[in-house]
């Protein structure tokens, strides 16, 4: 008699005890440390205005960087992108994305974001990265709003920790204004981090 | 503004009409159209890239001072003194145009293909005060107009822009050569000294920054020469066919999909 109850309560509530068991908690906060970005796990995306109709997305594939992560020290956050790396999923338009109408690629290779101050919330969890981003041979200061996913071990014995981060720039201030009527000036840039503690 | 009228107004337009106006109302005086002609083109560069960085940051802000320099070579530097003052001048915007690449990707092949740029516009600088070519606005609009398509076909439109905005100032001159069946031209041979360095400025540009393919860069180079240097009033028509075969190759390399 006791069959159907294991069936339908304790299977189920077994396997979710399992499955949290083997996945880190998605509640911790994430451990102050030295932090290396995983590439391979992390996105860097970018929408923008097309003829006013539609939003355009796009992404760039090829970036490191690192950070640390800890309210009591200066915080130290390096991002470099390799602009060369942008993808529309479009050959052509990445190519004139590539030209001197917009990143300038052969010239500019590398745009890099560099924070020199952390914004932390009442549980230690930081809210807001302040830095300076290189873009097209012009340094501008940006404010990133920063949501942490979630931090803890991974099957491999290492500890990560995963970040989402957005903001919007002007592509004007970074001196890339081609094309003002056909393609928006305001880019929406979001990051979608996971870090390796080191 | 739609963004597709203000690029033909940009680069056509303007420039052509501008010119077309200097020329047949405008003075006589051959020095007054050239220097006439290179503010029409600057004022068509100014809106086409907004005004350019000073210092100059990125290669397209250095063509108004190449264009600048090259007409202050025609008429302030002595006359024996031009050709060399003209090719060092190209030289160095050349150098400084290509600076960033050089700093990080110097090659015997990339320096290589400055030094041909740079020897092909000393020969052009030599050749053109010695022949006096029949239809040297003709020439010009043909190699400019190639060099606009095949640039904007290879990635940047900018780089396409502003050689049209040399077309179209040419375009005047080169229609009253057509009307005047080849027989005369108004386009004097310091006109087109002053605005060659420009054309072989943009054409490294698009080389160097926006993909053009080596061998349409090559053959945009062999065109002027080859549209100049022969004595013979339809030499247009080997810079034509040269021109268009640099674009058939762009266009047989490049995805032909709209994408604006």
């Amino acid at each position: 008699m006791q069959l159907p109850l294991v069936n339908s309560v304790m299977k189920p509530l077994a396997l979710g005890i399992l499955l949290s068991l083997a996945h880190p908690s998605i509640a911790e906060v994430a451990a102050p440390g030295n932090y290396r970005v995983d590439p391979d796990h992390s996105t860097i995306l970018f929408a923008v205005n097309h003829l006013g109709t539609s939003v355009l997305t796009g992404r760039f594939n090829t970036f490191e960087g690192s950070f640390a992560l800890d309210p009591d020290q200066t915080p130290r956050v390096d991002v470099s992108i390799k602009t060369a790396s942008v993808d529309t999923n479009h050959e052509k338009r990445d190519a004139h994305l590539r030209s001197p109408d917009f990143f300038n690629v052969k010239q500019f290779p590398v745009m890099r974001f560099v924070a020199d101050k952390v914004d932390y919330d009442t549980h230690g969890q930081p809210t807001t990265l302040h830095g300076k981003l290189s873009l097209h041979g012009k340094t501008k200061p940006v404010a990133l709003d920063l949501s942490p996913i979630g931090a803890g071990k991974d099957p491999w014995g290492g500890y990560r920790a995963g970040f989402n981060a957005k903001t919007v720039l002007k592509r004007s201030d970074f001196g890339m204004d081609f094309m003002p009527g056909g393609i928006g000036d305001e880019i929406t840039v979001t990051l979608n981090i996971e870090a390796i503690k080191e | 503004m739609d963004p597709y009228l203000t690029l033909l107004i940009q680069s056509i337009v303007l420039p052509f009409g501008l010119s077309g106006l200097l020329l047949w109302l405008g003075p006589r005086r051959d020095r007054y159209k050239v220097i006439g002609n290179a503010a029409i083109w600057l004022i068509a560069y100014a809106w086409i890239i907004g005004l350019p960085n000073l210092p100059p940051e990125e290669a397209l802000d250095w063509l108004w001072l190449l264009l600048a320099a090259s007409y202050t070579a025609g008429y302030v530097v002595q006359h024996r003194a031009q050709w060399l003052s003209r090719t060092s001048i190209l030289l160095a915007t050349l150098v400084v145009i290509a600076w960033p690449v050089l700093r990080y990707q110097l090659s015997g092949t990339l320096v290589g293909e400055l030094v041909v740029i740079v020897v092909a516009g000393g020969v052009l600088f030599n050749r053109l005060p010695q022949i006096q070519p029949a239809t040297p606005a003709l020439t010009l609009v043909i190699n400019t107009a190639g060099l606009a398509v095949a640039s904007a076909l290879s990635g940047s439109l900018l780089v396409g822009q502003l050689a049209t905005a040399l077309a179209a100032i040419t375009g005047g001159y080169a229609t009253a050569e057509i009307i005047s069946r080849l027989h005369t031209t108004r386009f004097s041979a310091q006109q087109m000294l002053v605005l060659l360095p420009v054309y072989l400025g943009l054409l490294a540009i698009a080389r160097l920054y926006a993909e053009l393919p080596l061998t349409a860069a090559a053959l945009l180079l062999v065109s002027p020469l080859a549209g100049i240097s022969i004595r013979w009033k339809h030499a247009w028509v080997f810079s034509l066919s040269i021109s268009a075969g640099a674009v058939g190759l762009v266009l047989l390399n490049s995805d032909n999909t709209a994408y604006y």
